[in-house]
């Protein structure tokens, strides 16, 4: 053997070896998924901490659990899968994200999941069906409520308010000198559009008709969300002021401290009491927003729940899924059992849910009344307004056109014809693009 | 050159050419549309309405706390008990990172619950609503002005004690007043100082974000939105990285013609 041929094979066995090796390496040792979690509760943080390891230890397979605030993981999505090594699983609150993906086939379906328990397992409207499949796997409701203070209404002889008038009547007579009423959000943030646009849906007004066309500023609409406007600015009289910057933790804080007798918000809020004025806890009642005629009621409809990105841990991340759905969401949604509002009919008979100790104590008070909202109101948002799943309306949520017209009105005292002739503009300008 | 290249021009190329495509989301195909971008974001109130908040917030920001850090320098440059302590205390706020600077203030400002109108009202001053349309200008600003005055007022600082103790004596004697003595003596040896903090707080007020962003959000009706606000509003909220980019483009061209009619105007050198 020549020294050249010797050379020869010992390079052709690195080569070989380079190429070889990390397969091998692969082979042995499991791939790690990437989890892209945005609930920030530390009570949240532990418990799918808790469970990637009992998953570890039953399967082999590791989870990393990346936790940040949601503004962060849908940039850092983004990202991931444009650099070609997306995120393996994900928590997603906004079906325009969700519809945008499949759009771009970059999302794995979710059907064979859900068909375990059935589409009649869930509760109405989460499942967004996109192109005949289920894109996501929901594991909560974020319902838009108003909390009120019960303790209060009966000291002035008051009943639950379940018209505009009566809730207006309300707000006044439980503004005192140290107290305001109600507390509206206004801030420059999302906690504006979801917590002020269930007074549009509860008057009727619609943003798109059924072929996408923007019917904000029609005949029909037009007057429905004026007269929304106007009740809101009503109401505001009865806000504290300076509300202008407020956001969801004013709300909480607000509430929480007795400052108002009526607050809009989630499920979290009950944490939030329990967390820091346990006083509270029996002296609240969660109520939809009230119609005009008392007739129905209306809410905020936010939800939450798990994606799978297209890549090379597709199949491990939804069987990990599966898994989840099946051992671990009553467990899961036990944790914050008002705030995360189970999506499924059998997660809420399930005793590991409807047993907890939160359920149990808070059942009356905030999850029957959630549930019965979710079931029984008109249930909307900017973001899922239209006529199915699609990112256009998601697009008006994010430009805040819906929060501009209220605060336009509310502070800038613009007529609320004009800011819907505005906001209705807009909305066609973005639609356009 | 290879590290300046690859950590500054490379990225800052990149971020150029973006502004000349058409995208949506970081995850699509871009498209070239050339200038289209500027031209759709010259046509927007909402960016005239940025650009213009980011002239008022950055003068109103460099000026307060140029003229309060040298008013700050001169009464730390005196001697007087616990002046140590003093000049400790007058760095905190720097030294805080902005995010605990805009969220503790985020929280004294709010008008139910904070503490400064809470004080208000127990001397009997009427509460201000701090995030309102008309003050959240000014508030942003006061804050702005509390967290970065103290860096302004240590470089000033600095300058004075290069001055010898036996000018001032001198002047002194020949009976030049306190303001003969700070207009002949002081502000000359304060003049370069002043021309650099002025450039330098300059750029970063005008390429401010997390202050504004935590405390306002840029609101209310994009009162205290500016250019680097818009532009993450409109990369990475409404899913136009095209017209983003070309805001933080259109940024970068304002602030170089700035600096180059600035230095025209003050040779630094020579100041």
């Amino acid at each position: 053997m020549t020294r050249n041929s010797v050379f020869f094979v010992a390079a052709l066995l690195v080569i070989i070896g380079i190429a070889v090796l990390p397969s091998c390496q692969l082979a042995q040792k499991p791939a790690v998924l990437k989890f892209g979690w945005y609930e920030t509760d530390p009570r949240l943080v532990k418990f799918i901490n808790d469970t990637v390891a009992e998953y570890k230890q039953k399967t082999g397979v590791d989870i990393q659990v990346e936790s940040m605030p949601d503004v962060d993981l849908w940039p850092k999505l983004q990202a991931s899968i444009s650099s070609g090594r997306p995120y393996d699983l994900a928590t997603d609150g906004y079906i325009g994200h969700v519809t945008m993906l499949a759009a771009r086939n970059q999302l794995e379906p979710m059907d064979d999941i859900i068909n375990k328990f059935g589409r009649d397992d869930y509760l109405p409207k989460i499942l967004f069906p996109y192109q005949d499949k289920v894109w996501w796997l929901p594991y909560d409701y974020n319902v838009g409520v108003l909390y009120i203070r019960t303790d209060l209404l009966k000291e002035k002889g008051l009943a639950v308010p379940k018209t505009w008038d009566d809730l207006l009547k309300v707000a006044k007579a439980l503004t005192e000198k140290d107290r305001y009423g109600i507390v509206l959000c206004m801030g420059e943030n999302g906690c504006n559009s979801f917590l002020w646009s269930p007074m549009l849906w509860s008057n009727g007004v619609q943003i798109f008709d059924k072929d996408w066309n923007v019917i904000l500023d029609s005949p029909e609409i037009k007057p429905k969300a004026v007269e929304a406007l106007n009740f809101w600015k009503e109401l505001y009289q009865y806000s504290p002021p300076g509300t202008e910057a407020a956001g969801y933790s004013e709300m909480l804080s607000l509430f929480a401290t007795g400052r108002v007798a009526i607050a809009p918000y989630a499920g979290r809020l009950v944490h939030y009491m329990k967390d820091n004025s346990p006083d509270l806890l029996d002296k609240f009642q969660v109520i939809g927003f009230p119609t005009k005629d008392g007739k129905q009621a209306a809410a905020g409809f936010g939800y939450d729940g798990f994606i799978v990105p297209k890549g090379p841990n597709s199949k491990a991340a939804k069987e990990f899924l599966a898994w989840f759905a099946q051992n671990k969401m009553a467990e899961f949604e036990s944790t914050l059992a008002a705030h995360l509002l189970p999506t499924q009919k059998s997660t809420f008979n399930d005793p590991k849910y409807r047993d907890s100790a939160d359920a149990k104590r808070f059942w009356d008070s905030a999850i029957q009344p959630q549930y019965d909202l979710v079931t029984n109101s008109i249930l909307s948002s900017v973001d899922t307004q239209g006529p199915g799943p699609d990112a256009r309306p998601g697009e008006v949520l994010n430009a805040g056109i819906i929060k501009d017209m209220a605060q336009s009105v509310v502070l800038k005292n613009v007529p609320p014809d004009q800011a819907v002739d505005e906001a209705a503009k807009k909305i066609r300008d973005l639609i356009k693009k | 050159m290879i590290l300046f290249a690859v950590t500054i021009l490379v990225p800052a190329a990149m971020a150029v050419r973006l502004s000349l495509y058409k995208m949506s989301t970081f995850i699509d195909e871009p498209v070239f549309i050339g200038l289209g971008n500027f031209v759709t974001l010259a046509q927007q109130p909402r960016f005239w309405n940025a650009a213009w908040n980011n002239i008022v917030y950055t003068v109103a920001c460099v000026l307060f706390q140029t003229v309060i850090g040298i008013g700050v320098a001169l009464v730390l440059h005196n001697n007087f008990r616990g002046r140590n302590l003093v000049r400790g205390a007058t760095v905190v706020p720097y030294i805080i990172p902005s995010v605990v600077v805009a969220l503790t203030w985020r929280w004294m400002l709010q008008p139910q619950l904070g503490i400064v109108n809470a004080i208000f009202r127990a001397v009997g001053l009427p509460s201000i609503e701090w995030f309102s349309v008309g003050w959240a200008m000014p508030t942003v600003i006061l804050v702005s002005v509390w967290a970065w005055m103290p860096f302004v007022a240590l470089v000033f600082l600095a300058a004075l004690q290069t001055v010898p103790d036996e000018l001032y004596e001198s002047a002194m004697i020949d009976g030049a007043s306190a303001w003969q003595r700070f207009i002949s003596i002081t502000l000359p040896v304060l003049k370069p100082v002043v021309a650099i903090i002025i450039l330098l707080r300059g750029i970063w007020m005008f390429n401010k974000f997390d202050q504004i962003w935590l405390l306002t959000g840029g609101g209310p009706l994009q009162m205290t939105e500016n250019l680097p606000i818009l532009a993450y509003v409109k990369t990475f909220q409404l899913n136009q990285v095209g017209e983003g980019t070309a805001v933080a483009t259109l940024s970068l061209v304002i602030m170089l013609a700035g600096a180059l009619v600035y230095f025209k105007m003050f040779r630094l050198e020579e100041a």
